[in-house]
């Protein structure tokens, strides 16, 4: 079964062209060899019949021509060469005889006339024999012309069969090419580049089997072992996309998971870093209360008592130093009086302050000395600032970080406030262009009595380290938080974070 | 008789007598002379005049046939080298016998006609060599007494080309009872004429008689001297060479500066090509000292770009046409000739006279002198008017000529084959 099948598709198709191709063949030799052949040898023998013909009336026309010739010599050399021979002949040997005489001349008529019957004999024999080597000249001529025209037609012949075979064969190999092509190689290609494709890992190749025959039967083969790969791999696909959502949760939820962590961590640290401050500070606080507290005692007894002496004396030379004792002992006394709201700040009022109105009112205290200092200012506030606390405290805070802020760029900058609402925090930033702070100073930044400038004697207070300090202090009063962020060369910000209350209590301020 | 060469060398031959001649020294049976005698038309006719030829004893064994001596009758002496046909109609000799004996008593009524019946006249023959057309002038002479019915006997005196044979024989002449002397030839007339005075010479087949020194003019021989020759007009012999090349318009010849023949052709062929109305013809002479120089003669005349070569009467180049039909093999150029020997040998055409109706004419002239009366002095030279045409296909086609069919229509004789040169 499976060799009459065979049979009956590549093998019968091939048969099919070969009888095609023949057929073609066998029909030009037919219609187009045939008839050229006959009208080439015609054409050919053609010049042939003619010769004959011009040489039948040549020869008829030379022959009659010598004839009338040879006739005309021998009548004209018989009649001279009669007279001659009769002028010749001794007649006087006959003594006037006349039969003798005409019987002499009766004698040499007849050897003419039998030369002459000799003669005609020998001539026909001649003219035959010449006619004869003529013709045999000529038909030997013509058989060389014939076999020039018959080699010439063997040859155009030869020519028209060899490039009729090329044709032929290019026609015969064209169509076994084609149907090479299209039976075998075509289907090979195609299961080739299929193979290509899925050896590629392309699965979504189309083969289409035409036919009954064995390339039919591969390209059948071939697709469904296709069709077989491409349901193992959607399946695998399908596990493998399962897999791969699994690994992407699982990352997610681990990123999650760090993030909380390193959220809670950097929490955790900033906690530690406020408790650690705050302890410091507090430490401090307290040690500054302190010694605040004894020294604030031991310079009220000094005034009181420099200005009981200046009040009896008189006497200028005496009185100006004891004025000078009271204002030194009103500076120790303003300087304990910070340290001790430092180390004791009042506790933070509970009423609704406008944290944005205290922002713009800040900057417009400290808008002239920015413009002399060439520091372009900008304020971003948001509407809802709103805390509670102590007004005047939050607005020393605001006042003393602007101040920072334009100590930090003499050679001018610029200076942008910005509050907003941070989840449960009102913000202000306070970022300058300015020096920046070098990373050794940032963690004492707050401490008491730490500046990074000297002190200046025209502005008292001002450089003696208390200002960040106090500020440090009330906002931690209010529950919230002073941060800095600086660099060196890089300028810095301070940013409070101070709790929002709740939204329905109205501003007091 | 058969005679050695040697042995009869100088000896002269008698021949048996005609009808009204003696017979002085014969072993042939009389009546076939007799039959010969009385059938001369069936002689001339059968043969043309070249069968029959005058049986001698005399001469070369080898050119002396056995038969001709034994019986004596002509047919059979006829040669059959090829030089000349056969006879067409040959006769056993106990046919010629037996006619010879039944014409017996025809003979006797023709002697009772003749006009005058007496002794036989003793006649002399001198050959200096042995020439065909001497030969059959020979005949023509023996014919012409025949039937000019002069009762004679022959003595024949052949020198075969030697001065001092001839020399001897012809003081035998001189001191023989012979009325009349036929030399046969321009050397045996010359040297007749000079050594014979007293009785009459006639001389036949001298071809210039004048230019040769034979006769003092063409028309008196002068002396005791007569005869004729075979001397062809150049017109006449022109016409002929034209017959065989149509349109000839160049014509060469070979010829030796000595023979004063050939000479004498040549001059008279130049004076008639300038008479008017001559055909034009150029004329391209080669002259040789000797028969070597033939081949490059004729090389030189077929660079000419002659149509035919003229194998003149001069016997170095006629002797030797095998060499001239040599060096012209191929070229279309064929030879034509004037001698007879000529036109054996190579001539695709050849234009003589008839030496037998020479000889016959010759025969007259002594008749004139024998029974006339005549003198010899008195006779002029006699010419032939006729000439006849000798064509060679075979030496034709050897030239790679091919011979016109009216060349062969007109043909007195046609040869079929190159004779062999010495024959």
């Amino acid at each position: 079964m499976t060799g009459r099948r065979r049979w009956s598709g590549l093998t019968a198709r091939m048969v099919a062209l070969v009888v095609l191709a023949a057929a073609l063949l066998g029909g030009f030799m037919w219609f187009a060899v045939g008839p050229r052949t006959a009208g080439a040898v015609a054409q050919a023998t053609r010049p042939i019949v003619e010769r004959s013909v011009v040489m039948m009336r040549e020869g008829a026309h030379s022959a009659a021509q010598a004839q009338a010739e040879t006739l005309e010599t021998v009548i004209e050399r018989t009649t001279e060469s009669r007279l001659a021979t009769l002028a010749d002949l001794p007649l006087e040997l006959y003594d006037g005889d006349t039969a003798r005489i005409q019987a002499a001349i009766e004698r040499q008529d007849r050897a003419l006339a039998h030369r002459l019957v000799e003669n005609v004999a020998r001539l026909a024999a001649e003219t035959e024999a010449r006619a004869v080597e003529r013709i045999e000249v000529e038909a030997a001529a013509l058989l060389e012309r014939q076999r020039e025209l018959a080699a010439g037609v063997a040859d155009d012949l030869r020519a028209s069969s060899s490039f009729l075979l090329v044709g032929a064969l290019v026609v015969l190999l064209g169509l076994l090419g084609v149907g090479l092509h299209r039976l075998v190689v075509s289907p090979v290609h195609e299961l080739r580049r299929a193979m290509a494709a899925v050896a590629a890992g392309r699965l979504d190749v189309e083969l289409t089997a035409r036919g009954e025959d064995e390339v039919a039967d591969l390209v059948r083969a071939f697709a469904r072992m296709v069709a077989e790969l491409r349901t193992s791999r959607t399946e695998l696909e399908a596990k493998r996309t399962a897999l791969a959502q699994l690994n992407q949760n699982l990352e997610t939820e681990v990123a999650k998971k760090t993030a909380e962590l390193q959220q809670a961590l950097d929490g955790l640290r900033a906690t530690q870093r406020d408790l650690v401050l705050a302890e410091r500070m507090a430490s401090v606080g307290t040690l500054a209360g302190g010694i605040a507290h004894e020294f604030n005692n031991l310079a009220g007894g000094i005034r009181g008592c420099a200005r009981e002496m200046l009040a009896r004396e008189t006497e200028s030379d005496r009185r100006e130093p004891l004025e000078v004792i009271v204002r030194a002992a009103d500076r120790a006394i303003d300087v304990t009086d910070k340290l001790l709201r430092f180390a004791r700040p009042a506790p933070a009022g509970s009423a609704r302050v406008d944290l944005g109105a205290l922002v713009r009112e800040a900057i417009a205290l400290v808008e002239p000395q920015a413009r002399q200092q060439r520091v372009s200012t900008r304020a971003e506030v948001g509407e809802e600032l709103v805390v509670r606390g102590d007004a005047g405290a939050l607005h020393q805070v605001l006042v003393n970080l602007l101040g920072n802020a334009l100590q930090a760029m003499p050679q001018g900058g610029e200076l942008d406030v910005r509050g907003v609402r941070e989840d449960a925090e009102v913000v202000v930033r306070v970022r300058d262009t300015g020096v920046g702070i070098a990373r050794a100073d940032l963690d004492r930044i707050f401490d008491p009595f730490f500046s990074t400038r000297a002190a200046d004697a025209a502005t008292p207070g001002r450089g003696a380290g208390l200002g960040l300090a106090i500020s440090y202090g009330i906002v931690q009063s209010h529950g919230g938080r002073l941060q800095v962020e600086s660099a060196p060369g890089a300028g810095s910000t301070f940013t409070v974070r101070l709790p929002a209350p709740p939204s329905a209590i109205a501003p007091s301020a | 008789m058969p005679m050695g060469r040697r042995a009869s060398r100088g000896t002269p031959a008698t021949r048996p007598a005609s009808a009204h001649g003696a017979v002085t020294a014969s072993t042939a049976p009389l009546r076939a002379t007799f039959a010969e005698r009385l059938s001369p038309v069936d002689d001339r006719a059968g043969a043309a005049g070249e069968h029959a030829r005058p049986c001698r004893t005399e001469g070369s064994p080898a050119r002396r046939p056995r038969a001709c001596a034994s019986t004596l009758a002509p047919r059979a002496c006829g040669r059959q080298n090829g030089r000349v046909r056969p006879s067409r109609l040959p006769v056993p000799r106990c046919l010629v016998y037996a006619v010879g004996f039944a014409a017996a008593p025809l003979a006797a009524q023709q002697e009772a006609r003749a006009p005058a019946a007496g002794a036989p006249v003793a006649l002399a023959v001198f050959f200096w060599h042995d020439a065909p057309n001497d030969e059959a002038a020979f005949e023509g002479i023996e014919q012409g007494l025949v039937a000019g019915r002069v009762p004679h006997s022959f003595r024949v005196w052949r020198a075969d080309s030697d001065e001092a044979t001839a020399k001897r024989q012809l003081a035998e002449i001189a001191a023989s009872d012979a009325k009349l002397v036929f030399a046969m030839g321009t050397k045996a007339a010359r040297l007749a004429r000079a050594a014979i005075g007293d009785r009459p010479i006639v001389f036949t087949a001298v071809t210039h008689p004048v230019e040769s020194g034979v006769a003092e003019s063409w028309e008196r021989a002068g002396g005791n001297v007569c005869g004729n020759s075979n001397w062809i007009e150049s017109a006449k012999m022109l016409q002929a060479f034209r017959v065989a090349v149509p349109g000839l318009t160049r014509l060469g010849i070979v010829r030796s500066a000595k023979n004063p023949v050939s000479t004498a052709e040549l001059r008279q062929m130049a004076t008639y090509l300038r008479e008017p109305g001559a055909p034009r013809v150029e004329l391209a002479d080669e002259i040789v000292d000797d028969a070597g120089a033939l081949a490059a003669a004729t090389a030189r005349l077929r660079a000419h770009g002659v149509q035919a070569v003229w194998v003149p009467i001069d016997d170095l180049v006629y002797e030797n046409t095998a060499l001239v039909l040599e060096s012209l093999r191929g070229s279309g150029i064929p030879v034509v000739s004037s001698a007879q020997r000529g036109a054996a040998t190579g001539a695709a055409l050849g234009v003589v006279v008839d030496y037998r109706l020479l000889g016959e004419r010759a025969a007259a002239l002594a008749r004139r002198i024998l029974v006339g009366g005549a003198a010899p002095a008195d006779l002029p030279v006699g010419r032939m008017q006729s000439y006849q045409i000798i064509v060679n296909p075979a030496a034709a086609e050897r030239c790679g000529y091919e011979l016109p069919l009216g060349a062969l229509a007109v043909a007195d004789r046609i040869l079929d084959h190159v004779e062999a040169p010495g024959r």
